[in-house]
């Protein structure tokens, strides 16, 4: 049968499909309605409000204290991020002074969820690629983590810990322990899985050159984080404007040239080696030391002085108990901001001297991703997609609150 | 047109103090309780502002990090976060607006981050941004009525028959 | 009848029971404990689920993991729908059981998955521990142990989803299953008119 002639309007007949919002990446659920031709993406439309649960509403008719379990379910890859800006934006409008034992056990549990998180997008990220190796990899050390967050505040992923003022409880006898140990012992399993994936031709391959990002493009969208740390803007909210006990600790902030997948997966990774560095520091630099040390020395020296670095103020874990019930911040507003592992998240906080919020306003880093994507897959590949959106790092409750 | 002075400053800090001109209508409210900064101004003098803001030398605010709507009980008030990622500073805008139509000129045209985030903000608490480049609903169904951060919400929804025993 | 089809179930439900395919419905928190279930510490293929299947053409389990909200839902029904039947549920964590922290004045969740397709296993917890995912699995295992080939017609009228999707496309309101009386506690009666939901006292105090 010989061939028909088609014209060339004939053949580039653009075809409307649906990443639907349930897909097999751990994302969430998220739709992209995508316009092809052919293999070239030429529009995408992300459809959010899949999760959207009304957090900001739920605000408004809860105490401050029963807000504080449902601030973990913003974001619960970095729950105790989300938990710090909503305390840190209260106790300024409370003015509550936080002690220093509490900013540190703050400290250290952040920075251990921010490699719990790192370590589930490197899972999430490279199942997008079709790599299922790395995910048990990651997921091991993940698990390690998770056990000792386990020991400490009960839960396992929505911790519930913080409180205006410090943390609930002191840390269990041999915990500080446990966390050195496992300190000295990732560094080499970050070392065993990043020979499998960093020089990995199809990695390689996959994400060089591939979504980059331009520095205008990134400061215009208000992308922030890791995404725009690869473009070679040194924009690190710990360094520019430290909130806890960040400007006691010694520590460098990455930065890479090309702003493309594979140095966004640079960046995370040297980020994991980079909190570890801080966590070490931080536990030998706690003030009281040990929960054992601090309980004997306490009784030993009972001198009730405001200095003494075992019975002051800076040994306690919560600055001024408060009561639940009756808790009422004066009439104000605060913002907080903190630098999660996805980004900045703010928290904008307004009350008038009642016990319930007037207002909160959450604004996550995962937002302005999502809102970037149709910017930075239109004309490239359809194979293209998964390595660009898996590397921006976005978790969907994030996005809908 | 604009004086470096050391009394009103709008970024507290010795090398980076503009004033703004009275032609802009503002008005300085207390900071906030972290110390940032906050400017009321009028809706018909935001973008003038704005792009003063992000232009100037001095202040560079190159960043809009949010916007957000918030139902006051005698007026509604818009709400913009912008940051410099130069100085590393911050800044509130507030602008307010009557209860009964409320509407103020979109940012798309400054900032792309605003677009999501007026989008958001209409569909939670009813505010119409002019000249905003797509403005439906983004979290919500397409076939939702009413606003639910407002304050006089009732939710009358007629999904609501599922959560029904 | 049954005396001569005994081996047959056994056998039949046994191959059935140990090779459950879950589908990847992983929408909020649980869905992260669903895939530390399915990772090298707590490790999910020993009971079966030796891949979770991402089309729910192959699936013969849907874990709903996570909140589901009003705009998610008809997508859920159309999953449901589309998985080949014999198939099951396990409602992971409080949010699908009912509604869960959001159960009181949320606007936008649906109080609990069953009120969209029939629930073979409540599991609570938020969010569950992996151990429990796979007690669940367990206890679904030893159900579908019970079942026999001549209650297909029962199984099969059980198991219709509890609304329909609307005919008009741009409409994602979903209409409640005209087929379905009460069955048990907690299913929606049928047909509410637009006065009873004015009135209700619901939906003056969800404020």
């Amino acid at each position: 049968m010989p061939v028909k002639n088609y014209n060339k309007s004939e053949l580039n007949k653009e075809m409307i499909i649906n990443v639907g919002p349930q897909h097999p990446s751990t994302h969430g659920v998220l739709r992209l309605v995508m316009t092809l031709n052919g293999e070239v993406i030429k529009d995408t439309k992300p459809v959010i409000g899949y999760l959207h649960r009304g957090m900001e509403k739920l605000a408004e008719s809860r105490n401050y204290f029963q807000y504080l379990p449902m601030v973990d379910r913003v974001d619960y890859l970095s729950s105790f991020f989300c938990s710090a800006a909503f305390c840190y934006a209260v106790e300024s409008i409370a003015e509550l002074k936080v002690p220093k034992r509490a900013e540190y056990i703050r400290l250290i549990t952040m920075e251990f969820n921010r490699i719990a998180s790192h370590l589930m997008w490197v899972a999430s990220f490279l199942l997008d690629l079709g790599a299922t190796t790395p995910m048990f990899y990651a997921f091991r050390e993940r698990e390690d983590i998770v056990k000792l967050f386990e020991d400490l505040t009960g839960q396992r992923m929505m911790y519930n810990f913080y409180t205006f003022g410090g943390v609930k409880k002191d840390l269990p006898e041999g915990w500080m322990t446990k966390a050195l140990d496992l300190c000295k012992s990732m560094p080499k399993m970050f070392d065993e899985y990043e020979a499998i994936i960093t020089k990995n031709p199809i990695f390689m391959e996959r994400t060089k050159g591939v979504g980059v990002l331009s520095q205008e493009m990134a400061v215009d969208y208000a992308i922030t984080g890791a995404n725009i740390r690869a473009s070679a803007i040194d924009f690190d909210l710990r360094k520019t404007n430290p909130y806890s006990v960040y400007n006691e600790i010694d520590f460098k902030t990455h930065l890479a040239q090309n702003g493309d997948s594979y140095d966004r997966y640079r960046v995370r990774i040297a980020e994991m080696r980079e909190s570890v560095k801080i966590i070490e520091q931080a536990l030998k630099q706690i003030p009281g030391g040990t929960p054992e040390k601090l309980k004997v020395k306490s009784v030993n020296c009972g001198c009730k002085n405001e200095d003494c670095e075992f019975c002051g103020f800076d040994a306690q874990l919560v600055g001024k108990k408060l009561n639940a019930a009756v808790f009422k911040p004066p009439a104000g507003e605060a913002v907080s901001m903190i630098e999660a592992p996805r980004g900045v998240i703010t928290c904008y906080v307004l009350s008038d001297g009642t016990n319930k919020p007037v207002r909160v306003k959450w604004r996550t880093p995962s937002f302005s991703s999502v809102q970037v994507l149709p910017e930075l897959i239109k004309g490239k590949n359809y194979s293209d997609l998964m390595p660009i959106f898996g590397s921006l790092d976005v978790v969907l409750p994030e996005v809908d609150r | 047109m604009t004086n470096v002075e050391k009394t009103e400053n709008i970024v507290p800090e010795t090398s980076n103090n503009i004033v703004i001109d009275e032609k802009f209508e503002v008005k300085h409210l207390d900071k906030t309780s972290d110390g940032i900064e906050v400017i009321d101004v009028s809706g018909d003098k935001l973008i003038e502002l704005a792009t003063y803001l992000k232009m100037h030398i001095n202040t560079q605010f190159n960043m809009l990090l949010s916007v957000s709507g918030v139902d006051k009980s005698d007026c509604y008030e818009v709400v913009y976060h912008l940051f410099s990622t130069i100085f590393k500073k911050n800044l509130i805008l507030k602008v307010r607006l009557n209860r009964e139509s409320p509407s103020v000129e979109s940012l798309c045209g400054l900032y792309s981050a605003a677009n999501w985030h007026e989008r958001e903000t209409y569909d939670l608490l009813g505010i119409n941004f002019n000249n905003h480049l797509s403005l439906e609903r983004i979290l919500l169904p397409k076939d939702w009525v009413g606003h639910p951060l407002r304050k006089d919400y009732v939710n009358n929804d007629k999904r609501l028959s599922w959560n029904e025993r | 009848m049954q005396i001569i089809l005994t081996a047959v179930d056994f056998i039949y439900n046994w191959g059935r029971s140990n090779s459950l395919w879950p589908l990847t419905f992983a929408t909020s928190c649980c869905g992260i404990e669903m895939i530390s279930a399915s990772a090298a510490t707590f490790d999910i293929s020993r009971f079966g689920s030796e891949v979770f299947r991402a089309t729910p053409r192959q699936a013969d389990l849907m874990i709903t993991a996570g909140t589901v909200t009003h705009r998610m839902a008809p997508a859920l029904i159309r999953l449901y729908e589309q998985m080949p039947e014999p198939k099951y549920v396990i409602a992971m964590g409080a949010c699908a059981v009912t509604g869960g922290m959001f159960e009181n004045d949320s606007y936008s969740v649906v109080r609990g998955v069953d009120r969209l397709v029939p629930v073979d296993v409540y599991l609570p917890g938020c969010p569950p521990r992996p151990e429990a995912l796979l007690d669940a699995i367990i206890k679904l295992q030893k159900q579908m142990k019970t079942e026999t080939i001549l209650d297909r017609k029962k199984y099969l009228d059980a198991h219709k989803p509890r609304v329909t999707l609307s005919e008009d496309e741009n409409c994602e309101v979903l209409l409640p299953n005209e087929e379905f009386e009460v069955i048990h506690w907690g299913v929606q009666k049928t047909g509410y008119s637009k006065d009873e939901i004015a009135t209700s006292a619901l939906s003056a105090s969800s404020q």
